[in-house]
């Protein structure tokens, strides 16, 4: 038990080496391109003109979904938190969800924050395999899934039987004595795509417009994302450690 | 009673003291990002200026404000130390437009919002990162930037900016290593002259 402890704290303290775009080998990089063009093709004839007609939606009613769905989020994020040791995040999210999904109507609204319980990291089982030590392996785009890697996509997979929300839909389990059913899980997992993607259109424009090599510019931006999330950072707190070395090479 | 007014007052002196100790390094730097939007903000808030004209302005503001051949170089990665001088001036010359093309596209978009300074902090000798959120109201978004800012000398230069977490230095940088990987210096060489010809 001890060694095991020990083990884990180590790999806990370690892990936090920053990897590079261009250091991480792609799996296949002419299939991940295939896929690249496949999803933005999809991307581009379905996701985003779903997105565009969600944001006439008004403001308010937008930011209640996305409440909702960061509410449902906690399912995946309690049981991820306790297995990286952060027992304070997963008290503070079990707390929030309570208070939430009650008060709040069904996660619509955010009583906890106003009642001082600050939103918590977001964790999934991708990160949690990260902090135990485990490396992305290779890049990989999933045709519909986008830029992953072999760990987060392990991650991804073995995450959901974890997930309370997705037990009482997808799964046997039942909460108040009722099973929810496929069709919230799968409704709900749209309306999250669609909520992410009405959140960023003009920056995706943008990306269009200006970059020199598209493929690359999304390796490197899911790369710094994955990484923030695995460390937990929180602005410029824990953040611009890892790259100061670069930086100081440049007068 | 007199003594009690002394201590509160001696007390209330320290917290001043101790606030203006921890924070003096760093106010100049939010004064200069305050400064640097600012005036942003005002070429794109200007409609009557054509294409050229915010161009040149936003290039007038880069040489104030920013320092793009450490960025240049830093964008370079690995290939910095292997470049001739003849290339490294070519590439600063070529990401110098690049930059402010580019820069003119994504801050347009921004031109509306409201910009906020939360914090900052030196993180080390020559480095310092502003923390900012920026609002929208149209979206009902808030967007986390961070400013490095790079002081030598008592001047002040902005070297990158993060939002959300993501570092438009390093993308750029990863962008440029892909494309050395693949078709070497010249492949860089020739998407930036590609770019800058049709924008």
């Amino acid at each position: 038990m001890k060694k095991t402890l020990l083990a884990f704290t180590f790999l806990v303290l370690f892990n936090s080496k920053t990897i590079y775009a261009s250091n991480l080998p792609d799996c296949s990089e002419s299939i991940n391109r295939s896929f690249f063009a496949f999803n933005m093709a999809v991307d581009k004839y379905f996701i985003k003109p779903i997105a565009e007609i969600y944001n006439v939606l008004p403001v308010e009613a937008r930011s209640s979904i996305n409440n909702a769905l960061l509410n449902i989020e906690t399912t995946i994020s309690v049981p991820n938190q306790i297995l990286q040791g952060n027992f304070g995040e997963a008290v503070i999210s079990i707390s929030r969800f309570v208070i939430n999904s009650t008060i709040g109507i069904l996660g619509l609204f955010d009583p906890a924050t106003a009642l001082g319980l600050e939103k918590t990291n977001r964790e999934d089982f991708g990160q949690t395999l990260a902090v135990w030590g485990i490396d992305h392996g290779c890049y990989v785009v999933a045709p519909f899934l986008g830029p992953t890697s072999p760990r987060d996509l392990v991650g991804r997979i073995v995450g959901i039987y974890g997930d309370y929300f997705y037990m009482v839909t997808t799964g046997d389990k039942t909460v108040l004595g009722e099973n929810l059913g496929d069709t919230v899980y799968w409704v709900t997992e749209g309306t999250d795509l669609i909520n992410f993607r009405s959140q960023n259109i003009k920056s995706s424009e943008n990306l269009e417009k200006n970059s020199l090599d598209l493929y690359s510019t999304y390796k490197s931006l899911y790369l710094q994302r994955r990484e923030n999330l695995i460390k937990n950072s929180k602005r410029a707190e824990n953040q611009y450690g890892a790259s100061e070395d670069d930086w100081k090479k440049i007068k | 009673m007199n003594f009690l007014y002394k201590k509160i007052f001696f007390y209330f002196s320290f917290f001043i003291f101790l606030s203006f100790k921890s924070y003096s390094a760093e106010v100049n730097a939010e004064t200069f990002v305050l400064k640097l939007t600012n005036e942003a903000k005002l070429i794109f808030n200007d409609k009557s200026l054509n294409l050229e004209s915010r161009l040149k302005k936003l290039n007038d503001i880069s040489q104030n404000y920013l320092d793009l051949d450490a960025l240049a170089g830093y964008t370079l990665g690995d290939y910095r130390d292997k470049a001739t001088s003849a290339e490294k001036d070519n590439f600063n010359k070529l990401f110098r437009e690049y930059f402010i093309k580019n820069m003119s596209s994504k801050l347009n978009d921004f031109a509306d919002q409201e910009l906020k300074i939360l914090d900052s902090k030196k993180i080390n000798e020559n480095n310092i990162i502003v923390s900012t959120k920026i609002f929208s109201k149209k979206d009902a978004q808030e967007i986390n930037v961070d400013w490095r800012i790079y002081s030598k000398e008592s001047k002040l230069l902005a070297r990158d900016l993060v939002v959300e977490g993501l570092s438009l230095a390093r993308t750029q940088r990863e962008e440029f290593a892909s494309i050395i990987a693949s078709r070497g210096f010249a492949g860089v060489i020739n998407a930036l002259e590609t770019f800058n010809k049709s924008h």
